[in-house]
């Protein structure tokens, strides 16, 4: 998996919490700015158009009032007779002089029939919707409107009978009056397009710019006034529109300015994310790249800049330190392995000398017995073989006494090599100069070898079968054959010597384990059992008298058990006295090692 | 043909005792007695074998045995070490040193001709 990087984390983190933020701020600004900008926009409105409301309540006050007035002038009693004298005529020709407002006036009496008019524009019949005199006595003016303007009426009551209505006085009010006002109040400072003056029944009166068609709130923000009083004709509105793509285009600015601000501030947190993910992540890549060049070169010197902020210079000072550690421990170490190596030689120089010095020692050993053995048995080198030389040459001019004390010269000095002989063997293998050199050989042979030699040793004096029994199965032995062809010969000696008539058999079996058991039994005289511990030692026969007699050195049986032990054996014999004896050795069928320097 | 034998070594008894048995046996034997001077005896009678002592002051059977050895003229000569040192070493100088064989000095002279017949007729 690849491991995302700090960096990217930072930057990732950073943007997401500033872009939320910044969506967060901008919704709620344009939310809570909607709702209060139609709510301003509505009570701008409505005060503008009370403002206008209230112009055009005085307006329609004043004309009513100049109406009224008018209806209750003396002249207008004439009502009743037509006018007949032309006063009425002449008074409403003369109150349009007067420059009143109304652009023509007339005068119809109780039944609708036009008494007097200023003006022959003035037309015969009222308009129906003036509805002038189903209202009775009480009403305080009507109005309707007409194509040119504004129409207004008022009854004249009778001067006797105030309650009976004679007569209507009746006008028209431009529309220009009235739309300079509503048009006004549409063009002062930008407060709507359209305006509209209505009546109780939504009856457009005037209106300008095409009035105002649609109250959908979606598409335009209306402000409405009232005016007028209590009477339900009295009830007029003024109504101003703005149209919403003209309110809300503040709004949609906001909107722009909150867009234009959000991605302003949205590459200000990018760029800030990449500082500051900058400025976390570049002193960590500094030193991964120490620490890579630590790495790669295995230098120690080298330290980590310590900069960033507090954790990352607190992670440089603890790398610097862990570095510096390592550095010493691998001080510390090297001069350790120095001195352990420095150690190792002069161990390894002392074990060189003593291995010198012993090798020296058994050298010396070594020839110490060689010269030994020489120095002992040149001398009866000599005399065996003059006597034998003399016996052979010169025998027949000696007497049988004379050959016989030669005969015995030469025997004793043979006894005498074999006991030098035997001694320097039992010596140097005490002394540990013994070198065993290993080998594979069979057993059989080696058996059947050491028999004959002891057969023809014999010759005919006794009445003796020496015999060896070795199965040919036997495994093959990786031993000494010198030492184990010793062996054989000491015991076999041995058993010759002690027994006079009868038997000498050497036998062999293979043991459990990697061992095997040589016997070599007689039918000797047999030895005593408290006798039998004794055997092995040196110099010490069954029967110390009789050492003479069987012709021994007292050595044989002793350098079996020195040689056993050679090989890693062990020796013994069992016995019955007047029955024969066993003589035992138990040897490993491998030595250990092919050649070694042993000590018995 | 009668068969040379030389018989090196500083013991006069044994070298004597040597001689008078080969030369009762019927060969040409001569006596060098000591290391010194052997290899040119041996160059001048040009022997069929030589008995050779390995203990010798002054220069040891081995050496003498090398000096042989580097004699071309010597090549094919039969040496066997005769000495009185133990068997064990014996045996272990003779195949050291690439000799044909040994005798033990303790051996009497009717085995020791019997032994140096042998090792000519082996030859």
């Amino acid at each position: 998996m690849k491991r995302r990087s700090v960096r990217t984390t930072v930057l990732i983190a950073i943007t997401l919490v500033g872009g939320v933020s910044i969506l967060l701020v901008g919704a709620g600004a344009f939310f809570s700015a909607t709702a209060p900008l139609r709510v301003a926009i509505e009570s701008e409105l409505r005060g503008a158009a009370g403002v206008v409301a209230n112009a055009i309540g005085e307006f329609r006050k004043d004309k009513n009032a100049q109406l009224g007035f008018w209806s209750r002038l003396d002249i207008m009693q004439e009502v009743v007779t037509d006018d007949a004298d032309g006063k009425i005529a002449v008074f409403l020709a003369r109150a349009i002089e007067l420059d009143t407002g109304f652009v023509w006036l007339a005068v119809h009496d109780a039944q609708g029939k036009p008494v007097a008019r200023s003006s022959p524009a003035v037309p015969d019949q009222m308009p129906p919707v003036l509805d002038a005199f189903s209202k009775g006595p009480l009403w305080a003016f009507s109005f309707a409107k007409d194509g040119r303007g504004l129409l207004l009426a008022v009854p004249i009551a009778s001067r006797a009978d105030p309650k009976n209505v004679i007569g209507v006085i009746w006008g028209l009010l431009p529309e220009r009056t009235l739309r300079g006002m509503l048009e006004k109040l549409a063009s002062s400072k930008n407060v709507g397009e359209d305006a509209a003056l209505v009546d109780a029944a939504d009856q457009v009166l005037v209106s300008v710019a095409g009035g105002v068609q649609t109250l959908d709130e979606q598409q335009s923000v209306v402000g409405v006034a009232e005016l007028g009083g209590p009477k339900p004709e009295e009830r007029w509105r003024v109504l101003v529109r703005r149209p919403a793509s003209t309110v809300f285009a503040s709004v949609r600015q906001l909107e722009v300015v909150l867009a234009l601000t959000a991605a302003i501030v949205g590459v200000i947190v990018v760029l800030l994310g990449f500082l500051v993910s900058k400025r976390i992540t570049r002193p960590i890549s500094v030193l991964k790249l120490v620490v890579d060049d630590i790495r790669r070169t295995d230098d120690l010197s080298l330290v980590v800049p310590i900069g960033g902020d507090r954790e990352i210079a607190d992670l440089g000072s603890a790398m610097n330190e862990l570095v510096a550690r390592l550095a010493v421990a691998r001080t510390s170490l090297r001069r350790h392995t120095e001195s352990l190596e420095e150690q190792v030689r002069e161990r390894t120089q002392e074990v060189h000398q003593k291995n010198a010095a012993l090798e020296a020692e058994a050298r010396y050993k070594s020839r110490f017995f060689a010269m030994m053995s020489h120095e002992l048995r040149t001398p009866l080198q000599g005399i065996i073989g003059f006597a034998e030389l003399t016996l052979t040459s010169a025998g027949s001019r000696l007497d049988e006494q004379g050959r016989a004390n030669l005969q015995s010269c030469i025997d004793s000095a043979e006894h005498l090599v074999t006991i030098v002989t035997n001694l320097l063997d039992l010596t140097k293998a005490e002394a540990g100069a013994m070198r065993v050199k290993s080998s594979w050989f069979e057993l059989a042979p080696l058996a059947s070898e050491c028999v004959s030699v002891a057969n023809a040793a014999i010759g005919k004096v006794k009445t003796l079968a020496i015999t060896a029994d070795v199965p040919s199965d036997l495994p093959r032995l990786f031993l000494d054959p010198l030492l184990v062809r010793q062996i054989i010969t000491n015991l076999v000696g041995n058993a010759v010597k002690f027994t006079k008539r009868g038997f000498v058999r050497v036998s062999a079996r293979r043991l459990a384990g990697a061992h095997v058991r040589i016997e070599v039994e007689d039918s000797g005289p047999g030895i005593p059992a408290h006798e039998i511990p004794r055997m092995f030692e040196e110099f010490s026969q069954a029967d110390d008298g009789g050492t003479r007699e069987h012709g021994g050195t007292g050595l044989g049986l002793a350098i079996v058990r020195k040689f056993t032990a050679l090989l890693g054996g062990r020796c013994g014999a069992t016995s019955v006295v007047g029955v024969g004896s066993t003589f035992w050795i138990e040897l490993p069928l491998s030595a250990e090692t092919t050649e070694r320097d042993t000590s018995a | 043909m009668v068969k040379k034998v030389l018989i090196i070594d500083d013991n006069p008894q044994a070298a004597e005792v040597a001689r008078q048995a080969l030369t009762a046996a019927g060969m040409e034997a001569t006596v060098n007695a000591g290391p010194f001077g052997s290899t040119m005896t041996a160059l001048r009678i040009k022997p069929d074998l030589i008995l050779l002592d390995a203990t010798m002051p002054g220069l040891s059977g081995e050496r003498v045995l090398q000096l042989i050895k580097q004699e071309p003229a010597l090549r094919g000569v039969i040496v066997l070490f005769y000495s009185a040192i133990p068997e064990d070493e014996l045996r272990e100088l003779t195949e050291r040193t690439g000799a044909n064989g040994f005798i033990p000095k303790t051996v009497r002279p009717s085995e020791l001709m019997k032994r140096v017949a042998a090792a000519l007729a082996q030859a």
